[in-house]
């Protein structure tokens, strides 16, 4: 319903204080600005066609495989590696060193000689090097139960049982998707001029879509190669259940930190879109029984959300009794007023958990893509041109923003061992992020600078004491150990998003708040903790395949329940 | 020779500055200065690697530039033979642009592979919207925001020292200049020199230890489901 202006009403976004703590980050949802939406609402707008032109692969699951698609400039493969892997080699974890199956986003079509090529350094992943006609490297592990099931009833002619499929949700779970010129692969910058991978993660994304047609195709063709006479193709409706499984660890939570102006951008892009929609004077009837239909499916959605982790099914039940509230506040006409959106989500700020809160708000966009859709375009980010540090900023305005974005940092008490406990560091190992304990091992001497809090503190201290010349250039000649501190202060400055307000190496840290709010911007549903610092998730469940964009719809699976679609 | 992307170039240049001592930002900004040069195929992981090894470790104090008027120098008692370290001197200049707008650029006394200052140098012709002319023995380059023009011997340009650089403001172009493009696809580099970095950055990594590959990555769960 188009609005008159004097309808409107203005609406401040809500203050960096309030949406970057953790606890919130940890408790984003998906919504219509996430990649993986992004990404099929562009296949769909630019008829995207795919193929796939080989699929040599032996009973056993041995071979290779290459699915092409094709834009309105440019085509793009993923090449499949399938290997027989065994039982005890199995691990989603970093350092494993064999898959059930390795990918690389080819850009283009790949020749013999790539493939080759690609065959000797593909199915290694770290080990081995791709080149710049490359763009992600990936790797992914079989669901071992589901994926034998899905096999040994498609062998006997019957479909895989729905409840298994509901249980576990994929066949395969990916455990690294790396871009951005990991192990030699093509620099983002390469490609971050092509319309079709201008947003934030678009080529991991189409890898991971592409993997997951992969998974389905690889266990009819080995359920075929068993049963050839007899062996079923899995029912369309019930295909569509199947995502694709991501396991994630502590690698993700670095890259939050380390790209600011990214994370700036994310954060106010869906803030943005909040506040479009809390302005409107009213909702049209449509509009209402639209949003009624995405909150019924929240709730089926997290009715079906299985996780064992405590702290999960903690923040699940209030989701779950956040959800029935929301439903009852409803039905009594919440949204017949004057300013129903805003007035709803005040009204969440008081009645709901922090699960109810962010899910309400990223469901409140669902009825409005004509007015918030375009916001996906301004998701990108160039870390670049705010990277130098202007030196000229008169000290006090620097130290203005400095006690802005971290003067809370005062007030912990950073002599205590519990307020420094973490330590973020590299291991030797496998060159990965971890996370360890000062106090307890030796790691101190290996720290990232990954603790902006206790950094920003350090820094408040010194700079009150300071006598020098009066701008930030004089300080930093004199205290270089703060460089990189101040770099963020201006970053915060002019990206009010840009850092977390937290302490991001206190001992209640819970990385998995970090992962959660990176993943919830791919899109992923079912945040599945295995412990506090690693999950799995789903992604693309209920989504088309390839072969059904331009036919099924692209945007309702996101937010449709999996019973409807069978 | 092998080829890295420019990613993992940068990548390895600040870890590898972070292990040869210096401070965070400092290791920043190093790795985008050594990815600079590599993206306009100059030797910036050779140079890098060479800078490191000659200031491993030594501290800042020792290198900080006395910021005279007109020249910059490394006027400490430090045995490095007060040379300037561009790493260092690099940053400082960036940190100081905006004075260039109203000011004359400095020249620098003793600069340690001089090359190193161009990055930091295309900062400042992007921060003041000039352009400028880094010269020393047999080098001129002339930078700006866009471009980046080199007219010497390939030796003298990846020289070791230099005992005096110089930067003049408003130089005009080359007339049939080198354009130096972006060529965002990576670049060969040494294997030796990339061992050497390799080296610097490895004093930035925990030694692997078991409790650290249980709990540092968070285990516990079995996969095979």
């Amino acid at each position: 319903m188009a609005q008159s202006p004097d309808e409107m009403i203005k609406i401040a976004q809500r203050p960096a204080e309030q949406v970057m703590r953790l606890a919130r980050l940890g408790s984003f949802h998906q919504c219509r600005l996430s990649f993986m939406r992004t990404l099929l609402r562009r296949m769909e707008q630019e008829s995207w066609t795919f193929e796939r032109t080989a699929f040599d692969i032996d009973p056993i699951g041995v071979g290779h495989a290459i699915y092409t698609m094709h834009g309105p400039e440019r085509s793009y493969s993923l090449v499949c590696f399938a290997h027989d892997l065994q039982a005890d080699q199995r691990s989603d974890r970093v350092i494993a060193h064999a898959w059930d199956s390795t990918f690389t986003l080819f850009d283009g079509i790949p020749t013999q000689d790539d493939i080759e090529r690609l065959s000797q350094n593909v199915p290694k992943q770290e080990a081995g090097r791709i080149s710049s006609k490359e763009i992600c490297l990936s790797r992914a592990n079989r669901s071992v139960r589901l994926f034998k099931h899905v096999v040994d009833r498609l062998a006997k002619g019957q479909q895989p049982d729905p409840k298994q499929i509901k249980n576990v949700g994929y066949l395969m779970r990916t455990t690294a998707v790396y871009g951005s010129g990991k192990f030699g692969a093509a620099d983002r910058e390469a490609i971050a001029d092509r319309p079709e991978f201008k947003g934030p993660f678009q080529a991991e994304m189409l890898c991971v879509f592409l993997i997951r047609a992969f998974a389905l195709d690889l266990a009819e063709h080995m359920a075929h190669a068993q049963a050839p006479d007899i062996a079923a193709k899995i029912d369309p409706d019930l295909r569509r259940c199947f995502g694709v499984g991501n396991s994630t660890g502590l690698g993700l939570a670095p890259f939050i930190i380390n790209h600011p102006v990214l994370l700036n951008n994310w954060i106010a892009a869906r803030e943005e879109a909040l506040v479009r929609v809390r302005s409107l004077g009213s909702a049209s009837e449509q509009e209402q029984s639209k949003f009624m239909d995405v909150v019924s499916w929240a709730e089926q959605n997290a009715q079906s959300w299985q996780t064992t982790h405590p702290i999960q099914v903690e923040k699940l039940q209030h989701l779950k009794a956040d959800l029935t509230k929301l439903k009852d506040h409803l039905t009594l006409g919440a949204l017949n007023v004057a300013n129903p959106w805003d007035q709803l989500y005040l009204w969440t700020e008081s009645n709901l958990s922090l699960e109810g809160q962010e899910q309400t708000a990223s469901l409140m966009l669902e009825p409005y893509g004509d007015l918030v859709d375009d916001l996906a375009d301004t998701m990108g980010a160039d870390e670049n041109a705010s990277f130098r540090i202007y030196g000229a900023m008169p000290l006090d305005e620097f130290i203005a923003h400095a006690e802005r974005i971290y003067g809370w940092t005062r007030d912990l008490d950073w002599t205590s061992e519990d307020r420094c406990a973490r330590v973020w560091y590299v291991s030797q190992e496998k060159l990965e992020p971890r996370l360890g304990e000062r106090f307890q091992e030796p790691i101190e001497p290996f720290e990232q600078p990954l603790a902006p809090a206790r950094d920003a503190a350090r820094m408040l201290q010194d700079i009150t004491s300071w006598q020098g010349d009066q701008n930030v250039a004089a300080f930093l000649m004199r205290h270089p150990e703060h460089r990189h501190t101040a770099r963020r202060v201006q970053i915060t400055a002019e990206n009010p998003y840009a850092e977390i307000r937290d302490n991001t190496i206190d001992c209640d840290l819970l990385p998995i708040d970090l992962l959660r709010c990176k993943l919830s911007f791919f899109g992923a549903t079912h945040f599945d903790p295995r412990s506090d610092r690693w999950l799995r998730i789903n992604m693309f469940r209920g989504a088309p395949f390839p072969h059904e964009i331009g036919i099924e719809d692209v945007e309702a699976w996101a937010c449709s329940s999996l019973e409807q679609n069978q | 020779m092998n080829t890295y992307s420019l990613n993992e170039i940068e990548a390895m240049g600040k870890r590898a500055a972070k292990g040869a001592g210096k401070h965070w930002g400092h290791a920043e900004e190093a790795g985008k200065a050594v990815r600079w040069l590599a993206q306009r195929d100059l030797p910036g992981p050779e140079l890098l690697a060479a800078c490191l090894s000659e200031f491993d470790h030594v501290s800042y104090s020792d290198l900080t530039p006395s910021l005279n008027e007109a020249v910059w120098q490394n006027t400490s008692s430090h045995d490095v033979l007060n040379q300037q370290c561009p790493l260092i001197t690099g940053p400082i200049l960036c940190d100081y642009a905006e004075e260039f707008k109203s000011h004359s650029i400095v020249d620098f006394k003793s600069v340690s592979h001089p090359l190193l200052l161009a990055p930091y140098m295309a900062i400042v012709a992007k921060t003041i919207e000039q352009t400028l002319k880094l010269s020393w023995s047999g080098v001129h380059i002339i930078i700006s925001e866009s471009q980046c023009h080199i007219d010497g011997l390939p030796l003298d340009l990846v020289a070791a020292r230099a005992d005096l650089v110089t930067c003049q403001q408003g130089a005009a172009p080359n007339k049939t200049p080198e354009n130096l493009n972006n060529t965002p696809t990576g670049r060969g580099v040494p294997k030796d020199v990339w061992a050497q970095l390799t080296t610097f950055s490895y004093r930035t990594y925990a030694p692997a230890t078991e409790a650290s590959r249980l709990s540092g990555a968070g285990a516990g769960v079995s996969d095979n489901d």
